[in-house]
């Protein structure tokens, strides 16, 4: 359906506001007018032409060129160096395997989370400490985030009700973006996904706000803290519990190394958390009439039957991406949820230099 | 100040005529179901959902033949296999359990 048109022109800022809300432009959250001046530096700065298309945003079909992506910068206030990395992150929610239509419109609270990684996380001066998953008050991680979501609301028309049946919502529907820090013990997120280390990349995961683990009543043993770890990633009314999927855990500056100089590297890690995290089929599931008594997506080695039958909460340790982020003052860790097999898969894309 | 519309434009339909109405139709309709998981495992009923329309829609209509086929993933668009089951059928139910 063509949705009306707006005026090319307006007199001020107080129009513009009125403009926005009155055409849904926004969320709810104020927005900066889309000038042709701002629009125009944007574009330039992207390296690419305005009228390049990047593709249909889903639900809605939006057409997406760069220069519509720039106008929803512009809104966010984006500064103009992180063009490249809101083009490539929408070429790379684009990617079938993260099924955005899905992902958008799902009961399921998940939203797409940018991970920026490598070199350009210093160059643009991106949150990788305290308060990193709303921000860290970094003005290029916040706007990131918040273009992101603008373009979903804006070209995919991704609203409330109709089309979009979330139950809850989730906050990072507002913006949604975090930064892994360079200095770390283990390879990054986007070296482990296979890329080289020296590139810059994103990756967009379809999940839900961090679920906190603090290490209560724990000591130095790293497999006990593994195991704190796996427990928050697996509670019964999980997605990942019940279908598997995809998880991010993030871990701080702290614990890494701490993990890392007890001998476990990232791979053992996501071994270590995959064996951990693993559920009693009799736990998980109701023995009840109307309850399901087969679930047709777990790997057929898997004897439905017994109820102390293990069921893994994630495709494989592959599936459990790890960062290294957030604040250094304490050894501590953040579980993501995915969507489980739905979608809303991990997808990574170097962004051009 | 000129601005810079955000929302990107869509392709509009060139023919949005609708389907005739199977309404008046005198012969025996052949009915497709395109339902979304085949077992309930978490929420809607979707194949419980759909013999119930079938039902309903035999109390009004004389059906032939009804082709009832499920995706593979309820998140995802129906794929070619899927759909090529329905090709021969003269309407296709599709819809959420509530």
């Amino acid at each position: 359906m063509a949705l009306p048109a707006l005026p090319s022109t307006v007199r001020d800022i107080d129009e513009w506001v009125e403009l926005s809300h009155n055409h849904r432009l926004t969320d709810g959250l104020p927005v900066l007018p889309p000038t042709r001046q701002a629009v125009d530096r944007l574009v330039a700065s992207s390296g690419r032409s305005r009228d390049d298309v990047l593709g249909r945003i889903p639900p809605r079909g939006g057409l997406a060129s760069v220069e519509v992506v720039a106008a929803n910068a512009a809104m966010a206030g984006c500064p103009a160096d992180c063009m490249p990395v809101l083009l490539t992150a929408i070429e790379a929610l684009l990617d079938p395997a993260f099924n955005l239509n899905g992902v958008q419109v799902t009961t399921h609270g998940c939203w797409p989370l940018l991970i920026v990684s490598g070199p350009i996380v210093d160059e643009l001066g991106m949150a990788t400490e305290e308060s990193l998953f709303s921000g860290g008050g970094a003005h290029a991680s916040v706007a990131l985030g918040r273009a992101l979501s603008l373009v979903l609301w804006n070209v995919g028309g991704t609203r409330p009700g109709a089309p979009v049946k979330e139950v809850f919502g989730h906050p990072g529907r507002l913006g949604y973006c975090v930064a892994e820090r360079s200095e770390q013990p283990w390879t990054s997120l986007h070296e482990a996904r296979g890329l080289a280390a020296h590139q810059s990349a994103v990756t967009l995961f379809a999940c839900e706000s961090p679920h906190s683990v603090a290490f209560w009543g724990l000591g130095a043993d790293p497999e006990e803290r593994l195991k704190a770890v796996a427990d928050t990633m697996n509670p019964s009314g999980s997605n990942n519990t019940h279908t598997m999927g995809e998880i991010l855990v993030a871990f701080s500056p702290a614990e890494a190394r701490h993990l890392n100089s007890c001998g476990y590297s990232r791979e053992q890690v996501q071994h270590r958390l995959f064996e951990l995290s693993q559920r009693r089929i009799g736990d998980i599931r109701s023995k009840s009439e109307d309850a399901p008594a087969v679930y047709e997506w777990w790997p057929d080695s898997i004897d439905q039957d017994d109820p102390d039958a293990l069921v893994p909460i994630v495709n494989g340790p592959d599936s459990i991406h790890l960062i290294v982020a957030g604040g250094d003052s304490i050894p501590w860790a953040a579980v993501c949820p995915g969507w489980g097999h739905l979608g809303g898969y991990a997808v990574t894309r170097a962004i051009p230099a | 100040m000129e601005i810079v519309d955000p929302r990107g434009r869509t392709e509009e339909p060139q023919s949005p005529a609708m389907a005739a109405r199977i309404a008046h139709r005198t012969d025996p309709l052949r009915l497709g179901f395109l339902v979304n998981e085949r077992t309930r495992n978490q929420g809607p009923d979707f194949y419980g959902y759909s013999l119930a329309i079938e039902v309903a829609l035999r109390s009004r209509f004389e059906l032939s033949d009804v082709v009832r086929t499920c995706k593979p993933l309820l998140s995802r668009p129906a794929e070619p296999a899927e759909l090529e089951e329905l090709r021969y059928v003269q309407g296709v139910v599709n819809g959420l359990a509530k």
